[in-house]
């Protein structure tokens, strides 16, 4: 025994002592995404000998086994690794969690991550890539604190509401302003390609914004697109396809119970049809979520290629986006088409254009509107008892509260919205003299947006009798010039200052045309709007706007330590009346990088990061709609009209007060932050308050009616949003196979009304000083009167299984006295939480989002929780619905006529709308160059809405609407990447 | 690539399938539909009026389907399946068999499934015959009627009736069948107008009318025929003789106001007479005039009045109107030679005296004239005459 062991530790020793002999040691060194990184620091750490990575990766270095290479990149997290007996040792690095170099796009320039002052988040490319279904602006959702993404519409072509830092105006619209490539974008961002975009900047505090003046109260979102590099040939393609499930879908009483129901509470008053009477006899029962419903798909394919040489850059994409809807008859296609240049024809002169074309249609019903009569609520509200068709093959018409037939909408509804687009600029940039660089950018936008609309008089009792046709039909041309001269000082690398000027007119022109016809061809529908037996209401407005304004901005940055930046923009909007139209919007804000001190730089390592930022200033709102100041005269009005000589004359009237004092909302922001990185930039992060008044608000506030008119546009009140955020990205695990990140945020705003006006605390019930704009005030439900309390219901005209109001005040009459607050609409605090995995070529990455604090009103439940004479209940109501020999707290019984039993006006209906949804769950495999020698290829399968753990029991607790919503899905996506 | 590559990969393949198999295998189990028996609404049946056997019936409701069976059940028990001959969403209409008679419960059968109707239907028994045409002539008694038509049995029946005979007599005839119909011989007392019900056990139909003629003088009817028309079909008959004293009243003097509002003309004698007992009833009763109680007055001596013919009665006697009793008049002579007995004597008609006059006079027709028609008016009270009672067919 002691022989063989004695051999063994010869031959560690024999091995030992040969591989102490120095040899080659070669390798490629690329990134997550295989990506080869030139210029990466190779080093020995035990003799500090080192070489760089070429410009594929490569390195070759002699060393010993038993010592460590060291490899580090600005911008990755560093990794060692000791030398075994490998002679090959590639190498995956992993970004840090701050890149501090970044260069961040801030509106009219560009700076340093670590140079800015303001509260700017940036979102990259990649990011935004784990939303593969829906618009760009949905993908921004969990991307950055302090702004607040709500699905919305999960429909096809259906887009996300943002809003930035709180809501902070009554009336006037709270999206924030969206900037692509210099060119403002109105309504989203759901024409872009999320393949074309470079990165997202979301400017939300007053400094950063406030070269946007008039048009940032409400934040800015910069986006820009990718550009070719110089020297380096790209071509990717990606293509993935998903299909999707329906979630939530409610359950309800089948034919069965929806007979034994009525049939219990209403045996003699409801009149059933032949047709349902069949249908139950066969023992059937309509599922009408089902009939209207399928399983959605969705395919995107994207082709880019990119390059160029020092001179000239080019970028050019394509992509194709393909949407079928889980409704049916819904469905969205989106052909865009991108070419971006950059140019540099001598050492002082560039020039360069963004071109995008963008043609789509989208199919859709009508959901989201029409609350009492949409496709989603009229297949909810359908009874279980009706067929689909009849038995002669007709479509059922005999729906409660002459409902649609949900089938019929589905089939026969043509809504078809086209929408072509083309955007384009191009910029000229001399530099004359070294570091004064006078740049142009001049862009202009042309929209065609057509909506061809066709109800069936098949579709129902609703439905116009002989079918009824719509064309609207507008164009919208805007142009813009943005000219800016900007010059950069930099004494001895101690000072530097950046001073930039500019000037900006732009102008907007719309118009649009409405024809609506009845009784037409249903062949030719919106084709031949001529034929039809009946014409009218037509319409036609035009309306134009212009904005000219002059901003300037100067930074200082004192010896990498001390940054301030000062702006200061003018904005004449033509929204407001002469005298007013120009408003100054200035904003100020210092930072300090403490990290940049030589006591922190020399005595703790472990801070790589820490910033100090303060600002300060002042924003606006122009987004009034337009002549909202002046007195307009409705002309064409049909109530207007007049005899005059025995003949209809059209008339004109004046339909509101005209207010030449009318002005901008304006925000005064303040906010403070702390920017931190510690180990290597490994753990980084942001932590930063906020407080922002909003005053000047807009609002219709009431006139006597002496006056004529019902209100007036006024300036009033102030309201206060406050908050916090906070963000940490940390490399947890970073190896030569296997890294390991994670990324938090989270935001918490509080809104406030401080003032409203003529020294009233409240607007119609509605709006309360000292509340949140968004807060429910309702009568509180108590439960159900119980047999025992049937002497003290009677008090109130009730009687056992009626809903229990609380009579606050003690009057034994229930009214709008008895309101009380019930908490607030808006979240009170969001987020997101996302980690990645990556091992040898796998990655593995799970994104969740979370919101909170706040109530939904499930107005559904309106219906489906207490006997509802109109239509289906939800399958608990038939369980349970009290009865005395099943008593309960929650479904009122089946009585006609029973107050408050649908929890009208009452917080029955609200739920808690707090929730935590695993949003993506994607799992990938990229073959290296290695692998395949020309390209790399990734190919994945991702789980979107994979669950969302929530008290909220409607369709969708993101959902705008809840009574007549889109449904949201459940999306499976396989797909494939391939870069050469 | 290396075949550590290739089974993970393999592996990562076939998580994301058992994923997606596992997140998307939440699916419902669709359950098969359980047929329950038919819900019917508000379910009606025809009035027995509507139905007739070997036709159809209309029940009417909510729910009935195109794969509906029908079932009649009887009171004994037994059930026939009947034809479905249309259903809409408001009704279900069915074929009713030609024996078919009686109360009927209906069952609705669907999916092997039954639901029985709330109530029955009711189907009469008839005897069904089709093409049916009755003598379009005039019968003469004993002579042999051809009733044409198919369907007809050996056993089935006449009964032949007619209001002009007394009530509760019928002539049951025996039918012979022949090619294309049935053959029977007409009973000899038939006259005027008589309905022709053929029967089979209990099943009766009603087959239409026969006419059957008679001649002034001819004896039926309880009395001679002194008045035809109609060629015979329709007539009028004088009792044998007058009734109750030579000295009757008419009624009692009164306004014009109280007068009971009659005619002169042909055929309104029976009316007539309705309405002066009906006015003389009301006013006695209000008025109480001692000089009337016990008297009866000429009109309900003639309604009173009856004339035995065997079992039966002829009862439909009344007083004449005055161009009714003015054609006895005109054949006073012939009526004489077949036994009638009118004494020389005025007798009341039926007819009150012409407007200002008819409260308190009313037509006489005098018969002691041997040739001329003397018919005048007279006081009701004060003139106390002869009665003589008639009756119409």
């Amino acid at each position: 025994m002691k022989k063989y062991i004695l051999t063994l530790f010869a031959l560690i020793f024999a091995f030992s002592a040969a591989n102490a002999q120095e040899f080659t040691i070669s390798g490629t060194v690329t990134d997550t995404e295989d990506e080869p990184l030139a210029g990466v620091a190779v080093i020995i750490q035990e003799t500090k000998e080192g070489t760089m990575t070429d410009g594929k990766g490569r390195y070759t270095i002699e060393a010993e086994e038993g010592q460590t290479l060291e490899f580090s990149f600005i911008g990755m997290v560093t990794q060692n690794v000791t030398i075994g007996k490998r002679s090959v040792i590639d190498i995956q690095m992993t970004e840090s969690a701050i890149f501090l170099d970044e260069a961040v796009a801030i509106g009219y320039g560009v700076a340093k991550k670590s140079d800015l002052t303001g509260a700017v988040a940036s979102v990259k490319a990649e990011d935004l890539q784990t939303a593969k279904i829906g618009t760009v602006t949905s993908a921004l959702q969990g991307l950055a604190t302090g702004v607040h993404v709500t699905t919305g519409s999960v429909k096809p072509g259906g887009d996300a509401s943002v809003i930035i830092r709180g809501n902070s105006t009554f009336k006037s619209d709270s999206t924030p302003l969206y900037i692509v490539d210099g060119m403002p974008v109105q309504g989203g961002l759901q024409d872009l390609s999320s393949s074309d975009i470079q990165s997202i900047e979301i400017l939300k505090d007053a400094s950063s914004a406030a070269i946007y003046g008039s048009r940032g109260a409400n934040g800015v979102v910069l986006i820009t697109t990718k550009k070719g590099t110089a020297d380096k040939m790209r071509i990717s393609l990606n293509a993935s396809y998903g299909t999707q499930r329906m979630l939530n879908k409610q359950d309800l009483m089948n034919a069965q119970q929806y007979y034994d129901l009525v049939s219990y509470a209403q045996p003699d008053d409801y009149t059933w049809t032949s047709e349902e009477l069949r249908l139950l006899s066969r023992g059937e029962s309509t599922d009408w979520q089902d009939a209207i419903t399928q399983n959605g798909s969705y395919q995107n394919y994207n082709f880019s290629i990119s390059g160029g040489s020092e001179k000239i850059q080019h970028y050019f994409g394509l992509d194709y986006y393909d949407q079928i809807g889980i409704i049916k008859n819904s469905s969205f296609n989106k052909l865009t088409a991108r070419y971006n240049m950059d140019a540099k024809m001598n050492d002082w002169f560039r020039y360069g254009v963004r071109f995008n074309v963008i043609e789509s249609t989208l199919k859709n019903i009508n959901e989201e509107s029409d609350p009492l009569y949409g496709t989603m609520f009229s297949a909810i509200s359908a009874q279980p008892t009706a067929p689909i068709f009849t038995k002669d093959g007709e479509y059922f018409d005999g729906f409660l509260n002459t409902k649609a037939n949900p089938v019929a909408i589905v089939d026969l509804l043509d809504r078809t919205t086209l929408k072509s687009r083309v955007v384009g600029s191009f910029y000229l940039e001399i530099e004359p003299i070294k570091n004064l660089r006078i740049r142009s950018d001049n862009g202009g936008e042309l929209v065609f947006y057509r909506v061809n609309e066709y109800e069936d008089e098949r579709m129902g009792q609703h439905y116009t009798e002989g079918g009824h046709a719509k064309v609207t039909a507008n164009k919208k041309r805007y142009w813009q010039t943005e000219n800016t001269v900007t010059y950069d000082m930099n004494i001895e690398d101690t000072h530097k200052l950046t001073v930039m000027a500019g000037f900006s007119a732009s102008r907007t022109e719309f118009e649009q045309t409405i024809a609506d016809s009845k009784k037409l061809s249903a062949i030719l529908k919106y084709y031949n709007l001529g034929g039809a037996e009946e014409h009218g209401p037509n319409e036609s407005n035009a309306v134009t706007s212009s904005l000219v304004s002059f901003y300037g901005r100067a930074t200082y940055n004192y010896k990498d330590r001390y940054l301030a930046t000062v702006t200061m923009r003018g904005d004449g909007s033509s929204r407001f009346a002469p005298g007013h139209r120009w408003g100054f919007f200035p904003s100020a804000a210092l930072a300090w990088r403490i990290s940049e001190e030589s006591f922190v730089k020399d005595n703790v390592k472990w801070i790589s990061n820490l910033k100090l930022r303060a600002s300060a200033g002042m924003l606006g709102n122009q987004e009034i709609g337009d002549f909202q100041y002046a007195a307009l005269i409705d002309l064409g009005d049909p109530t207007a009209n007049y005899v005059f000589g025995n003949n209809l004359a059209s008339g004109a009237q004046q339909i509101n007060i005209s207010n030449p004092e009318l002005t901008w909302e304006k925000s005064n922001q303040y906010d403070i932050a702390i920017d931190f990185g510690f180990l290597d930039n490994r753990i980084a992060g942001t932590i930063e308050g906020y407080y922002k008044r909003t005053s000047d608000l807009l609002w219709e506030v009431p006139l006597p009616l002496e006056s004529g008119f019902n209100t007036s546009l006024t300036n009033i009140g102030k309201v206060d949003n406050r908050g916090i955020e906070f963000s940490i990205s940390t490399v947890n695990i970073s190896t030569r196979d296997f890294s390991w990140t994670t990324a938090l945020n989270f935001s918490v705003n509080q809104n406030e009304i401080m003032e409203l006006y003529n020294g009233k605390t409240d607007v119609n019930k509605d709006l309360f000083v000292g509340k949140p704009i968004s807060d429910w005030y309702l009568l509180k439900n108590l439960g159900i009167w119980q047999v025992n309390e049937a002497a003290e219901a009677a008090k109130y005209g009730a009687q056992p299984g009626d809903r229990k109001v609380w009579d606050k005040n003690g009057d034994y009459v229930i009214n709008g006295d008895d309101r009380d607050f019930c908490g607030q609409s808006t979240p009170k605090w969001y987020g997101s939480f996302n980690t990645a995995f990556n091992f040898k070529g796998f990655d593995l990455s799970a994104f969740f989002t979370f919101a909170g604090g706040h109530y939904i009103n499930n107005d559904l439940r309106r219906f489906l929780d207490s006997y509802n004479v109109w239509g289906n209940m939800s399958e608990n109501y038939y369980k349970y619905y009290w009865r005395e020999d099943r008593p309960n707290n929650r479904y009122p019984a089946p009585r006609v006529g029973s107050a408050y039993a649908n929890g009208d006006g009452t917080d029955a209906n609200l739920e808690k709308g707090d929730y935590l949804r695993l949003r993506n769950l994607e799992l990938g495999y990229t073959f290296s160059k290695k692998m395949l020698k020309i390209m790399n290829m990734r190919v994945y399968v991702a789980v979107q809405n994979v669950f969302t753990a929530t008290e909220f029991t409607g369709y969708d607790v993101e959902s705008s609407s809840n009574s007549n919503p889109y449904p949201n899905a459940r999306s499976f996506i396989g797909g494939i990447s391939i870069n050469f | 690539m290396n075949k550590y590559a290739k089974s993970l990969l393999t592996l990562l393949i076939a998580s994301g399938g058992a994923g997606i198999a596992f997140l998307s295998g939440c699916q419902e189990v669709e359950q098969p539909a359980v047929p329950i028996a038919p819900i019917l609404k508000d379910t009606a049946f025809p009035s027995v009026d509507d139905v007739v056997p070997g036709g159809t019936a209309t029940i009417s409701g909510l729910g009935f389907s195109d794969e509906d069976i029908v079932y009649l059940k009887d009171a004994s028990g037994k059930t026939i399946q009947v034809e479905v001959v249309g259903v809409t969403d408001y009704d279900i209409t069915i074929a009713i068999p030609e024996d078919a008679g009686g109360e009927y419960t209906v069952i609705i059968e669907r999916a092997g499934l039954q639901t029985t109707l709330e109530g029955t239907l009711s189907v009469p028994l008839m005897v069904v015959l089709e093409d049916v045409q009755m003598p379009a002539d005039p019968v003469s008694g004993g002579s042999t009627a051809t009733i044409l038509g198919s369907g007809f049995e050996a056993g089935d029946k006449l009964e032949i009736s007619g209001s002009q005979y007394p009530t509760g007599k019928t002539f049951s005839v025996d039918l012979s069948i022949v090619e294309g119909g049935v053959e029977f011989t007409v009973p000899a007392e038939l006259y005027g107008v008589s309905t022709v019900i053929i029967t089979r056990g209990e099943r009766r139909t009603n087959l239409g009318t026969i006419s059957t003629t008679v001649n002034v003088g001819d004896a039926v009817g309880g009395g001679i025929v002194y008045y035809v028309t109609d060629g015979g079909i329709h007539g009028y008959i004088v009792n044998m003789s007058n009734i109750g004293s030579a000295t009757e009243k008419f009624g009692p003097e009164v306004t014009e106001a109280d007068a009971a509002g009659t005619s002169t003309e042909m055929g309104t004698g029976k009316t007539n007479t309705e309405s002066i007992i009906n006015k003389f009833n009301a006013l006695q009763s209000a008025n109480n005039w001692p000089e009337w109680v016990g008297v009866t007055i000429a009109a309900q001596w003639c309604a009173d009045h009856t004339v035995a013919d065997g079992e039966y009665v002829y009862d439909d006697w009344y007083l004449p109107s005055q161009a009714e009793l003015s054609e006895v008049f005109k054949v006073k002579n012939m009526l004489a030679e077949k036994g009638v007995s009118i004494p020389a004597n005025n007798y009341w008609t039926s007819s009150e005296a012409p407007s200002p006059d008819p409260g308190w006079a009313a037509y006489y027709v005098n018969f002691y004239e041997a040739e001329n028609l003397v018919t005048a008016i007279c006081s009701k009270a004060g003139w106390t005459i002869g009665v003589l009672p008639i009756r119409s067919f």
